[in-house]
């Protein structure tokens, strides 16, 4: 098991929620899908797809495993088992201009997710982090690259602010494996 | 005949939680007579129906499965099986075993979400499973076991966690190995453990006690236990081809709800696991019938709480099931296949599989081009919502004089029984910096 986990987040059939599976769709058709060529999912004819937002996918290190989470609930806690590092890519409300992208620890922030209020979709990931909590687990170190909605209606594209940060949103990331890399 | 406070009530329920998405239970009774009782539906999109006209076949199932973060595997297959009829598309057995492997991972996976982490925490008091990971932990932490062996087992047949992106119309474009099947099924033989520990559990629990006679409907077929394709059974007497789906679901628009009601030989009827145990009982898994015995499940059951006892013994069937199917894969090895070419010649084909919370139909229309020119989708939570409002007019003047307190807990967890799919609501995270 690759010790970093690149974990996409979200429901690309609402809008902008789907913006971590974008990215991450991007990053992983690098290595993992070639196999898979032939049932790629309806989005490959988006804009996206003719225009790379990833130029050079040999940036991308070994020890980094890519994946698209969907809408997992709790079912997120089941992702963290055996990796050292999770970077979770969602769109998030943060009170800034949509498309506007913020890196953040679970430490750093509040994350909306009432105990009572227990649900699968909204607040999914704060709900799984609080159980683990609760349940004591060890988590490994976990950073947020959260991305601002403009919509998150029924809808199978990405509005145009999001859309517009892609490539900005994955050079972060691909920073953030190079710091992580330089850091050992 | 004097009247008591009790018989006076008002009950609004915004957003009952721990259901998937969102529905609001209003009730108003005065001087002991009930004058209002419903279930509000805050949305129900259909609007990937309308996203699927134009399409390419090939590109509905990878659609159709992100409508639900917990059906995928469901929607994948229903939307699969409406392009193979309508396309006149045979499987191989092969592909049918895969396909009934993947689909017993869903039905574990939902399952144990819904019994232990939504039902469950109503009989500790509790407002939801994070505090009742502090009282039972030992049982969280099954849950969780349980459903990574599950997701597992997805990610294994499917090719991927949570979307099962090698699933296609004709068959797998990916194929686990007689290897990884061998793993997977020593952690199912493994996890027998952690299934007699949920029975015991949920055998402990106090079912409330509420019967109401109903219709149920299922798929069933005369060789298995059936959870894809097979002939629209209901406990009424009705027989259908899946090609007459609207003969048993009749849907109605009515007032209080974007979502339209579903009716066959009564007012509603109810769809899910126990309408699943009442019709097919006799199919299930000997293990499965030794739990239901011991969970106190005799059929037909006419109380909608235990619908939560039958996905127990549904968790016992899948599996057991999935260990056999393995060992028949096993068996066989597992041989890669052609894919299927299209013919250049469209048709309208009816797909229907048994998802965690009930029948679900997907009709599609195809053209000449192979691209959709109609879709139809009827969700099994769209099924049951008529039937969830009869249940509640019949037991809230059975409880009235419970009290306010008490009649609002016993509708959302009649609600909750149901295992409710209203709508999937956005999870977006909601941040504020510290």
């Amino acid at each position: 098991m690759r010790p970093t986990l690149i974990l996409g987040l979200g429901n690309p059939l609402q809008g902008d929620d789907g913006v971590g599976c974008r990215v991450v769709e991007e990053l992983f058709v690098v290595r993992d899908e070639a196999q898979f060529a032939e049932s790629r999912p309806a989005r490959a004819k988006t804009a996206l797809r003719k225009e790379r937002c990833v130029p050079d996918y040999e940036r991308m290190p070994d020890d980094v495993e890519v994946m698209d989470g969907g809408t997992p609930g709790v079912g997120l806690l089941n992702f963290f088992e055996g990796r050292t590092r999770v970077i979770i890519i969602d769109a998030a409300e943060m009170g800034v201009a949509p498309g506007e992208y913020r890196r953040f620890t679970p430490q750093e922030v509040t994350l909306t997710g009432s105990r009572d209020r227990f649900s699968l979709h909204r607040s999914g990931v704060a709900d799984a982090l609080a159980l683990a909590r609760e349940l004591k687990m060890q988590l490994p170190e976990i950073i947020f690259f959260g991305v601002q909605p403009a919509s998150v209606e029924w809808n199978d594209q990405l509005s145009p602010q999001v859309q517009a940060a892609l490539p900005r949103v994955i050079e972060a990331i691909l920073n953030e494996l190079r710091r992580i890399k330089s850091e050992g | 005949m004097g009247f008591t406070m009790a018989q006076n009530m008002k009950i609004d329920v915004h957003h009952v939680t721990r259901v998937e998405g969102h529905g609001n239970i209003v009730v108003n009774a005065k001087n002991g007579v009930l004058e209002e009782c419903r279930l509000d539906i805050v949305e129900t999109p259909r609007f990937f129906e309308a996203m699927l006209r134009g399409r390419p076949y090939t590109e509905a199932s990878h659609i159709t499965s992100r409508i639900c973060g917990i059906c995928a595997v469901g929607h994948a297959t229903a939307s699969l099986r409406a392009s193979e009829n309508a396309l006149g598309v045979g499987l191989s057995e092969q592909t049918q075993l895969l396909r009934k492997l993947i689909f017993f991972g869903e039905m574990l996976d939902s399952h144990i979400l819904h019994t232990y982490m939504l039902v469950a925490p109503d009989f500790f008091n509790v407002g939801s499973v994070i505090p009742l990971a502090g009282i039972a932990p030992d049982a969280v932490l099954r849950a969780l076991r349980m459903k990574k062996l599950a997701g597992d087992l997805c990610a294994l047949v499917g090719g991927r966690h949570t979307h099962p992106i090698a699933m296609s119309v004709g068959g797998f474009t990916h194929l686990p190995t007689v290897d990884e099947l061998k793993q997977i099924r020593a952690r199912l033989i493994d996890s027998r453990k952690d299934v007699d520990e949920t029975v015991a559990l949920f055998k402990t629990l106090p079912w409330p006690k509420f019967e109401r006679g109903t219709e149920y409907v299922a798929l069933s077929k005369p060789d298995e236990y059936a959870f894809i394709d097979g002939t629209i059974t209901t406990t009424d007497g009705g027989r259908y081809h899946l090609n007459e789906y609207r003969k048993v679901t009749n849907e109605k628009c009515v007032e209080h709800s974007s979502a339209k009601h579903t009716a066959h030989k009564r007012e509603s009827y109810m769809v899910g696991a126990l309408a699943r145990v009442n019709v097919n009982y006799e199919q299930l898994n000997p293990k499965a019938k030794e739990a239901a015995d011991a969970l106190g499940l005799e059929t037909v059951c006419t109380n909608p709480y235990m619908n939560s006892v039958a996905q127990v013994v549904e968790i016992v069937h899948s599996t057991e099931e999935a260990i056999k199917i393995c060992d028949e894969l096993i068996a066989r090895g597992i041989k890669k296949e052609e894919p299927y070419q299209f013919k250049g010649k469209g048709g309208n084909g009816v797909g229907s599989c048994e998802v965690p919370r009930g029948i679900l139909f997907h009709n599609y229309e195809i053209g000449d081009d192979g691209k959709i020119v109609n879709a139809n989708c009827i969700i099994p939570t769209g099924q049951n919502l008529a039937n969830i409002e009869a249940d509640m007019r019949a037991l809230v003047p059975q409880i009235l004089d419970q009290g306010q307190e008490k009649v609002t807990m016993a509708l959302e967890m009649l609600v909750r029984a149901y295992d409710p799919c209203i709508s999937c609501s956005v999870h977006f995270l909601d941040v504020k910096f510290v």
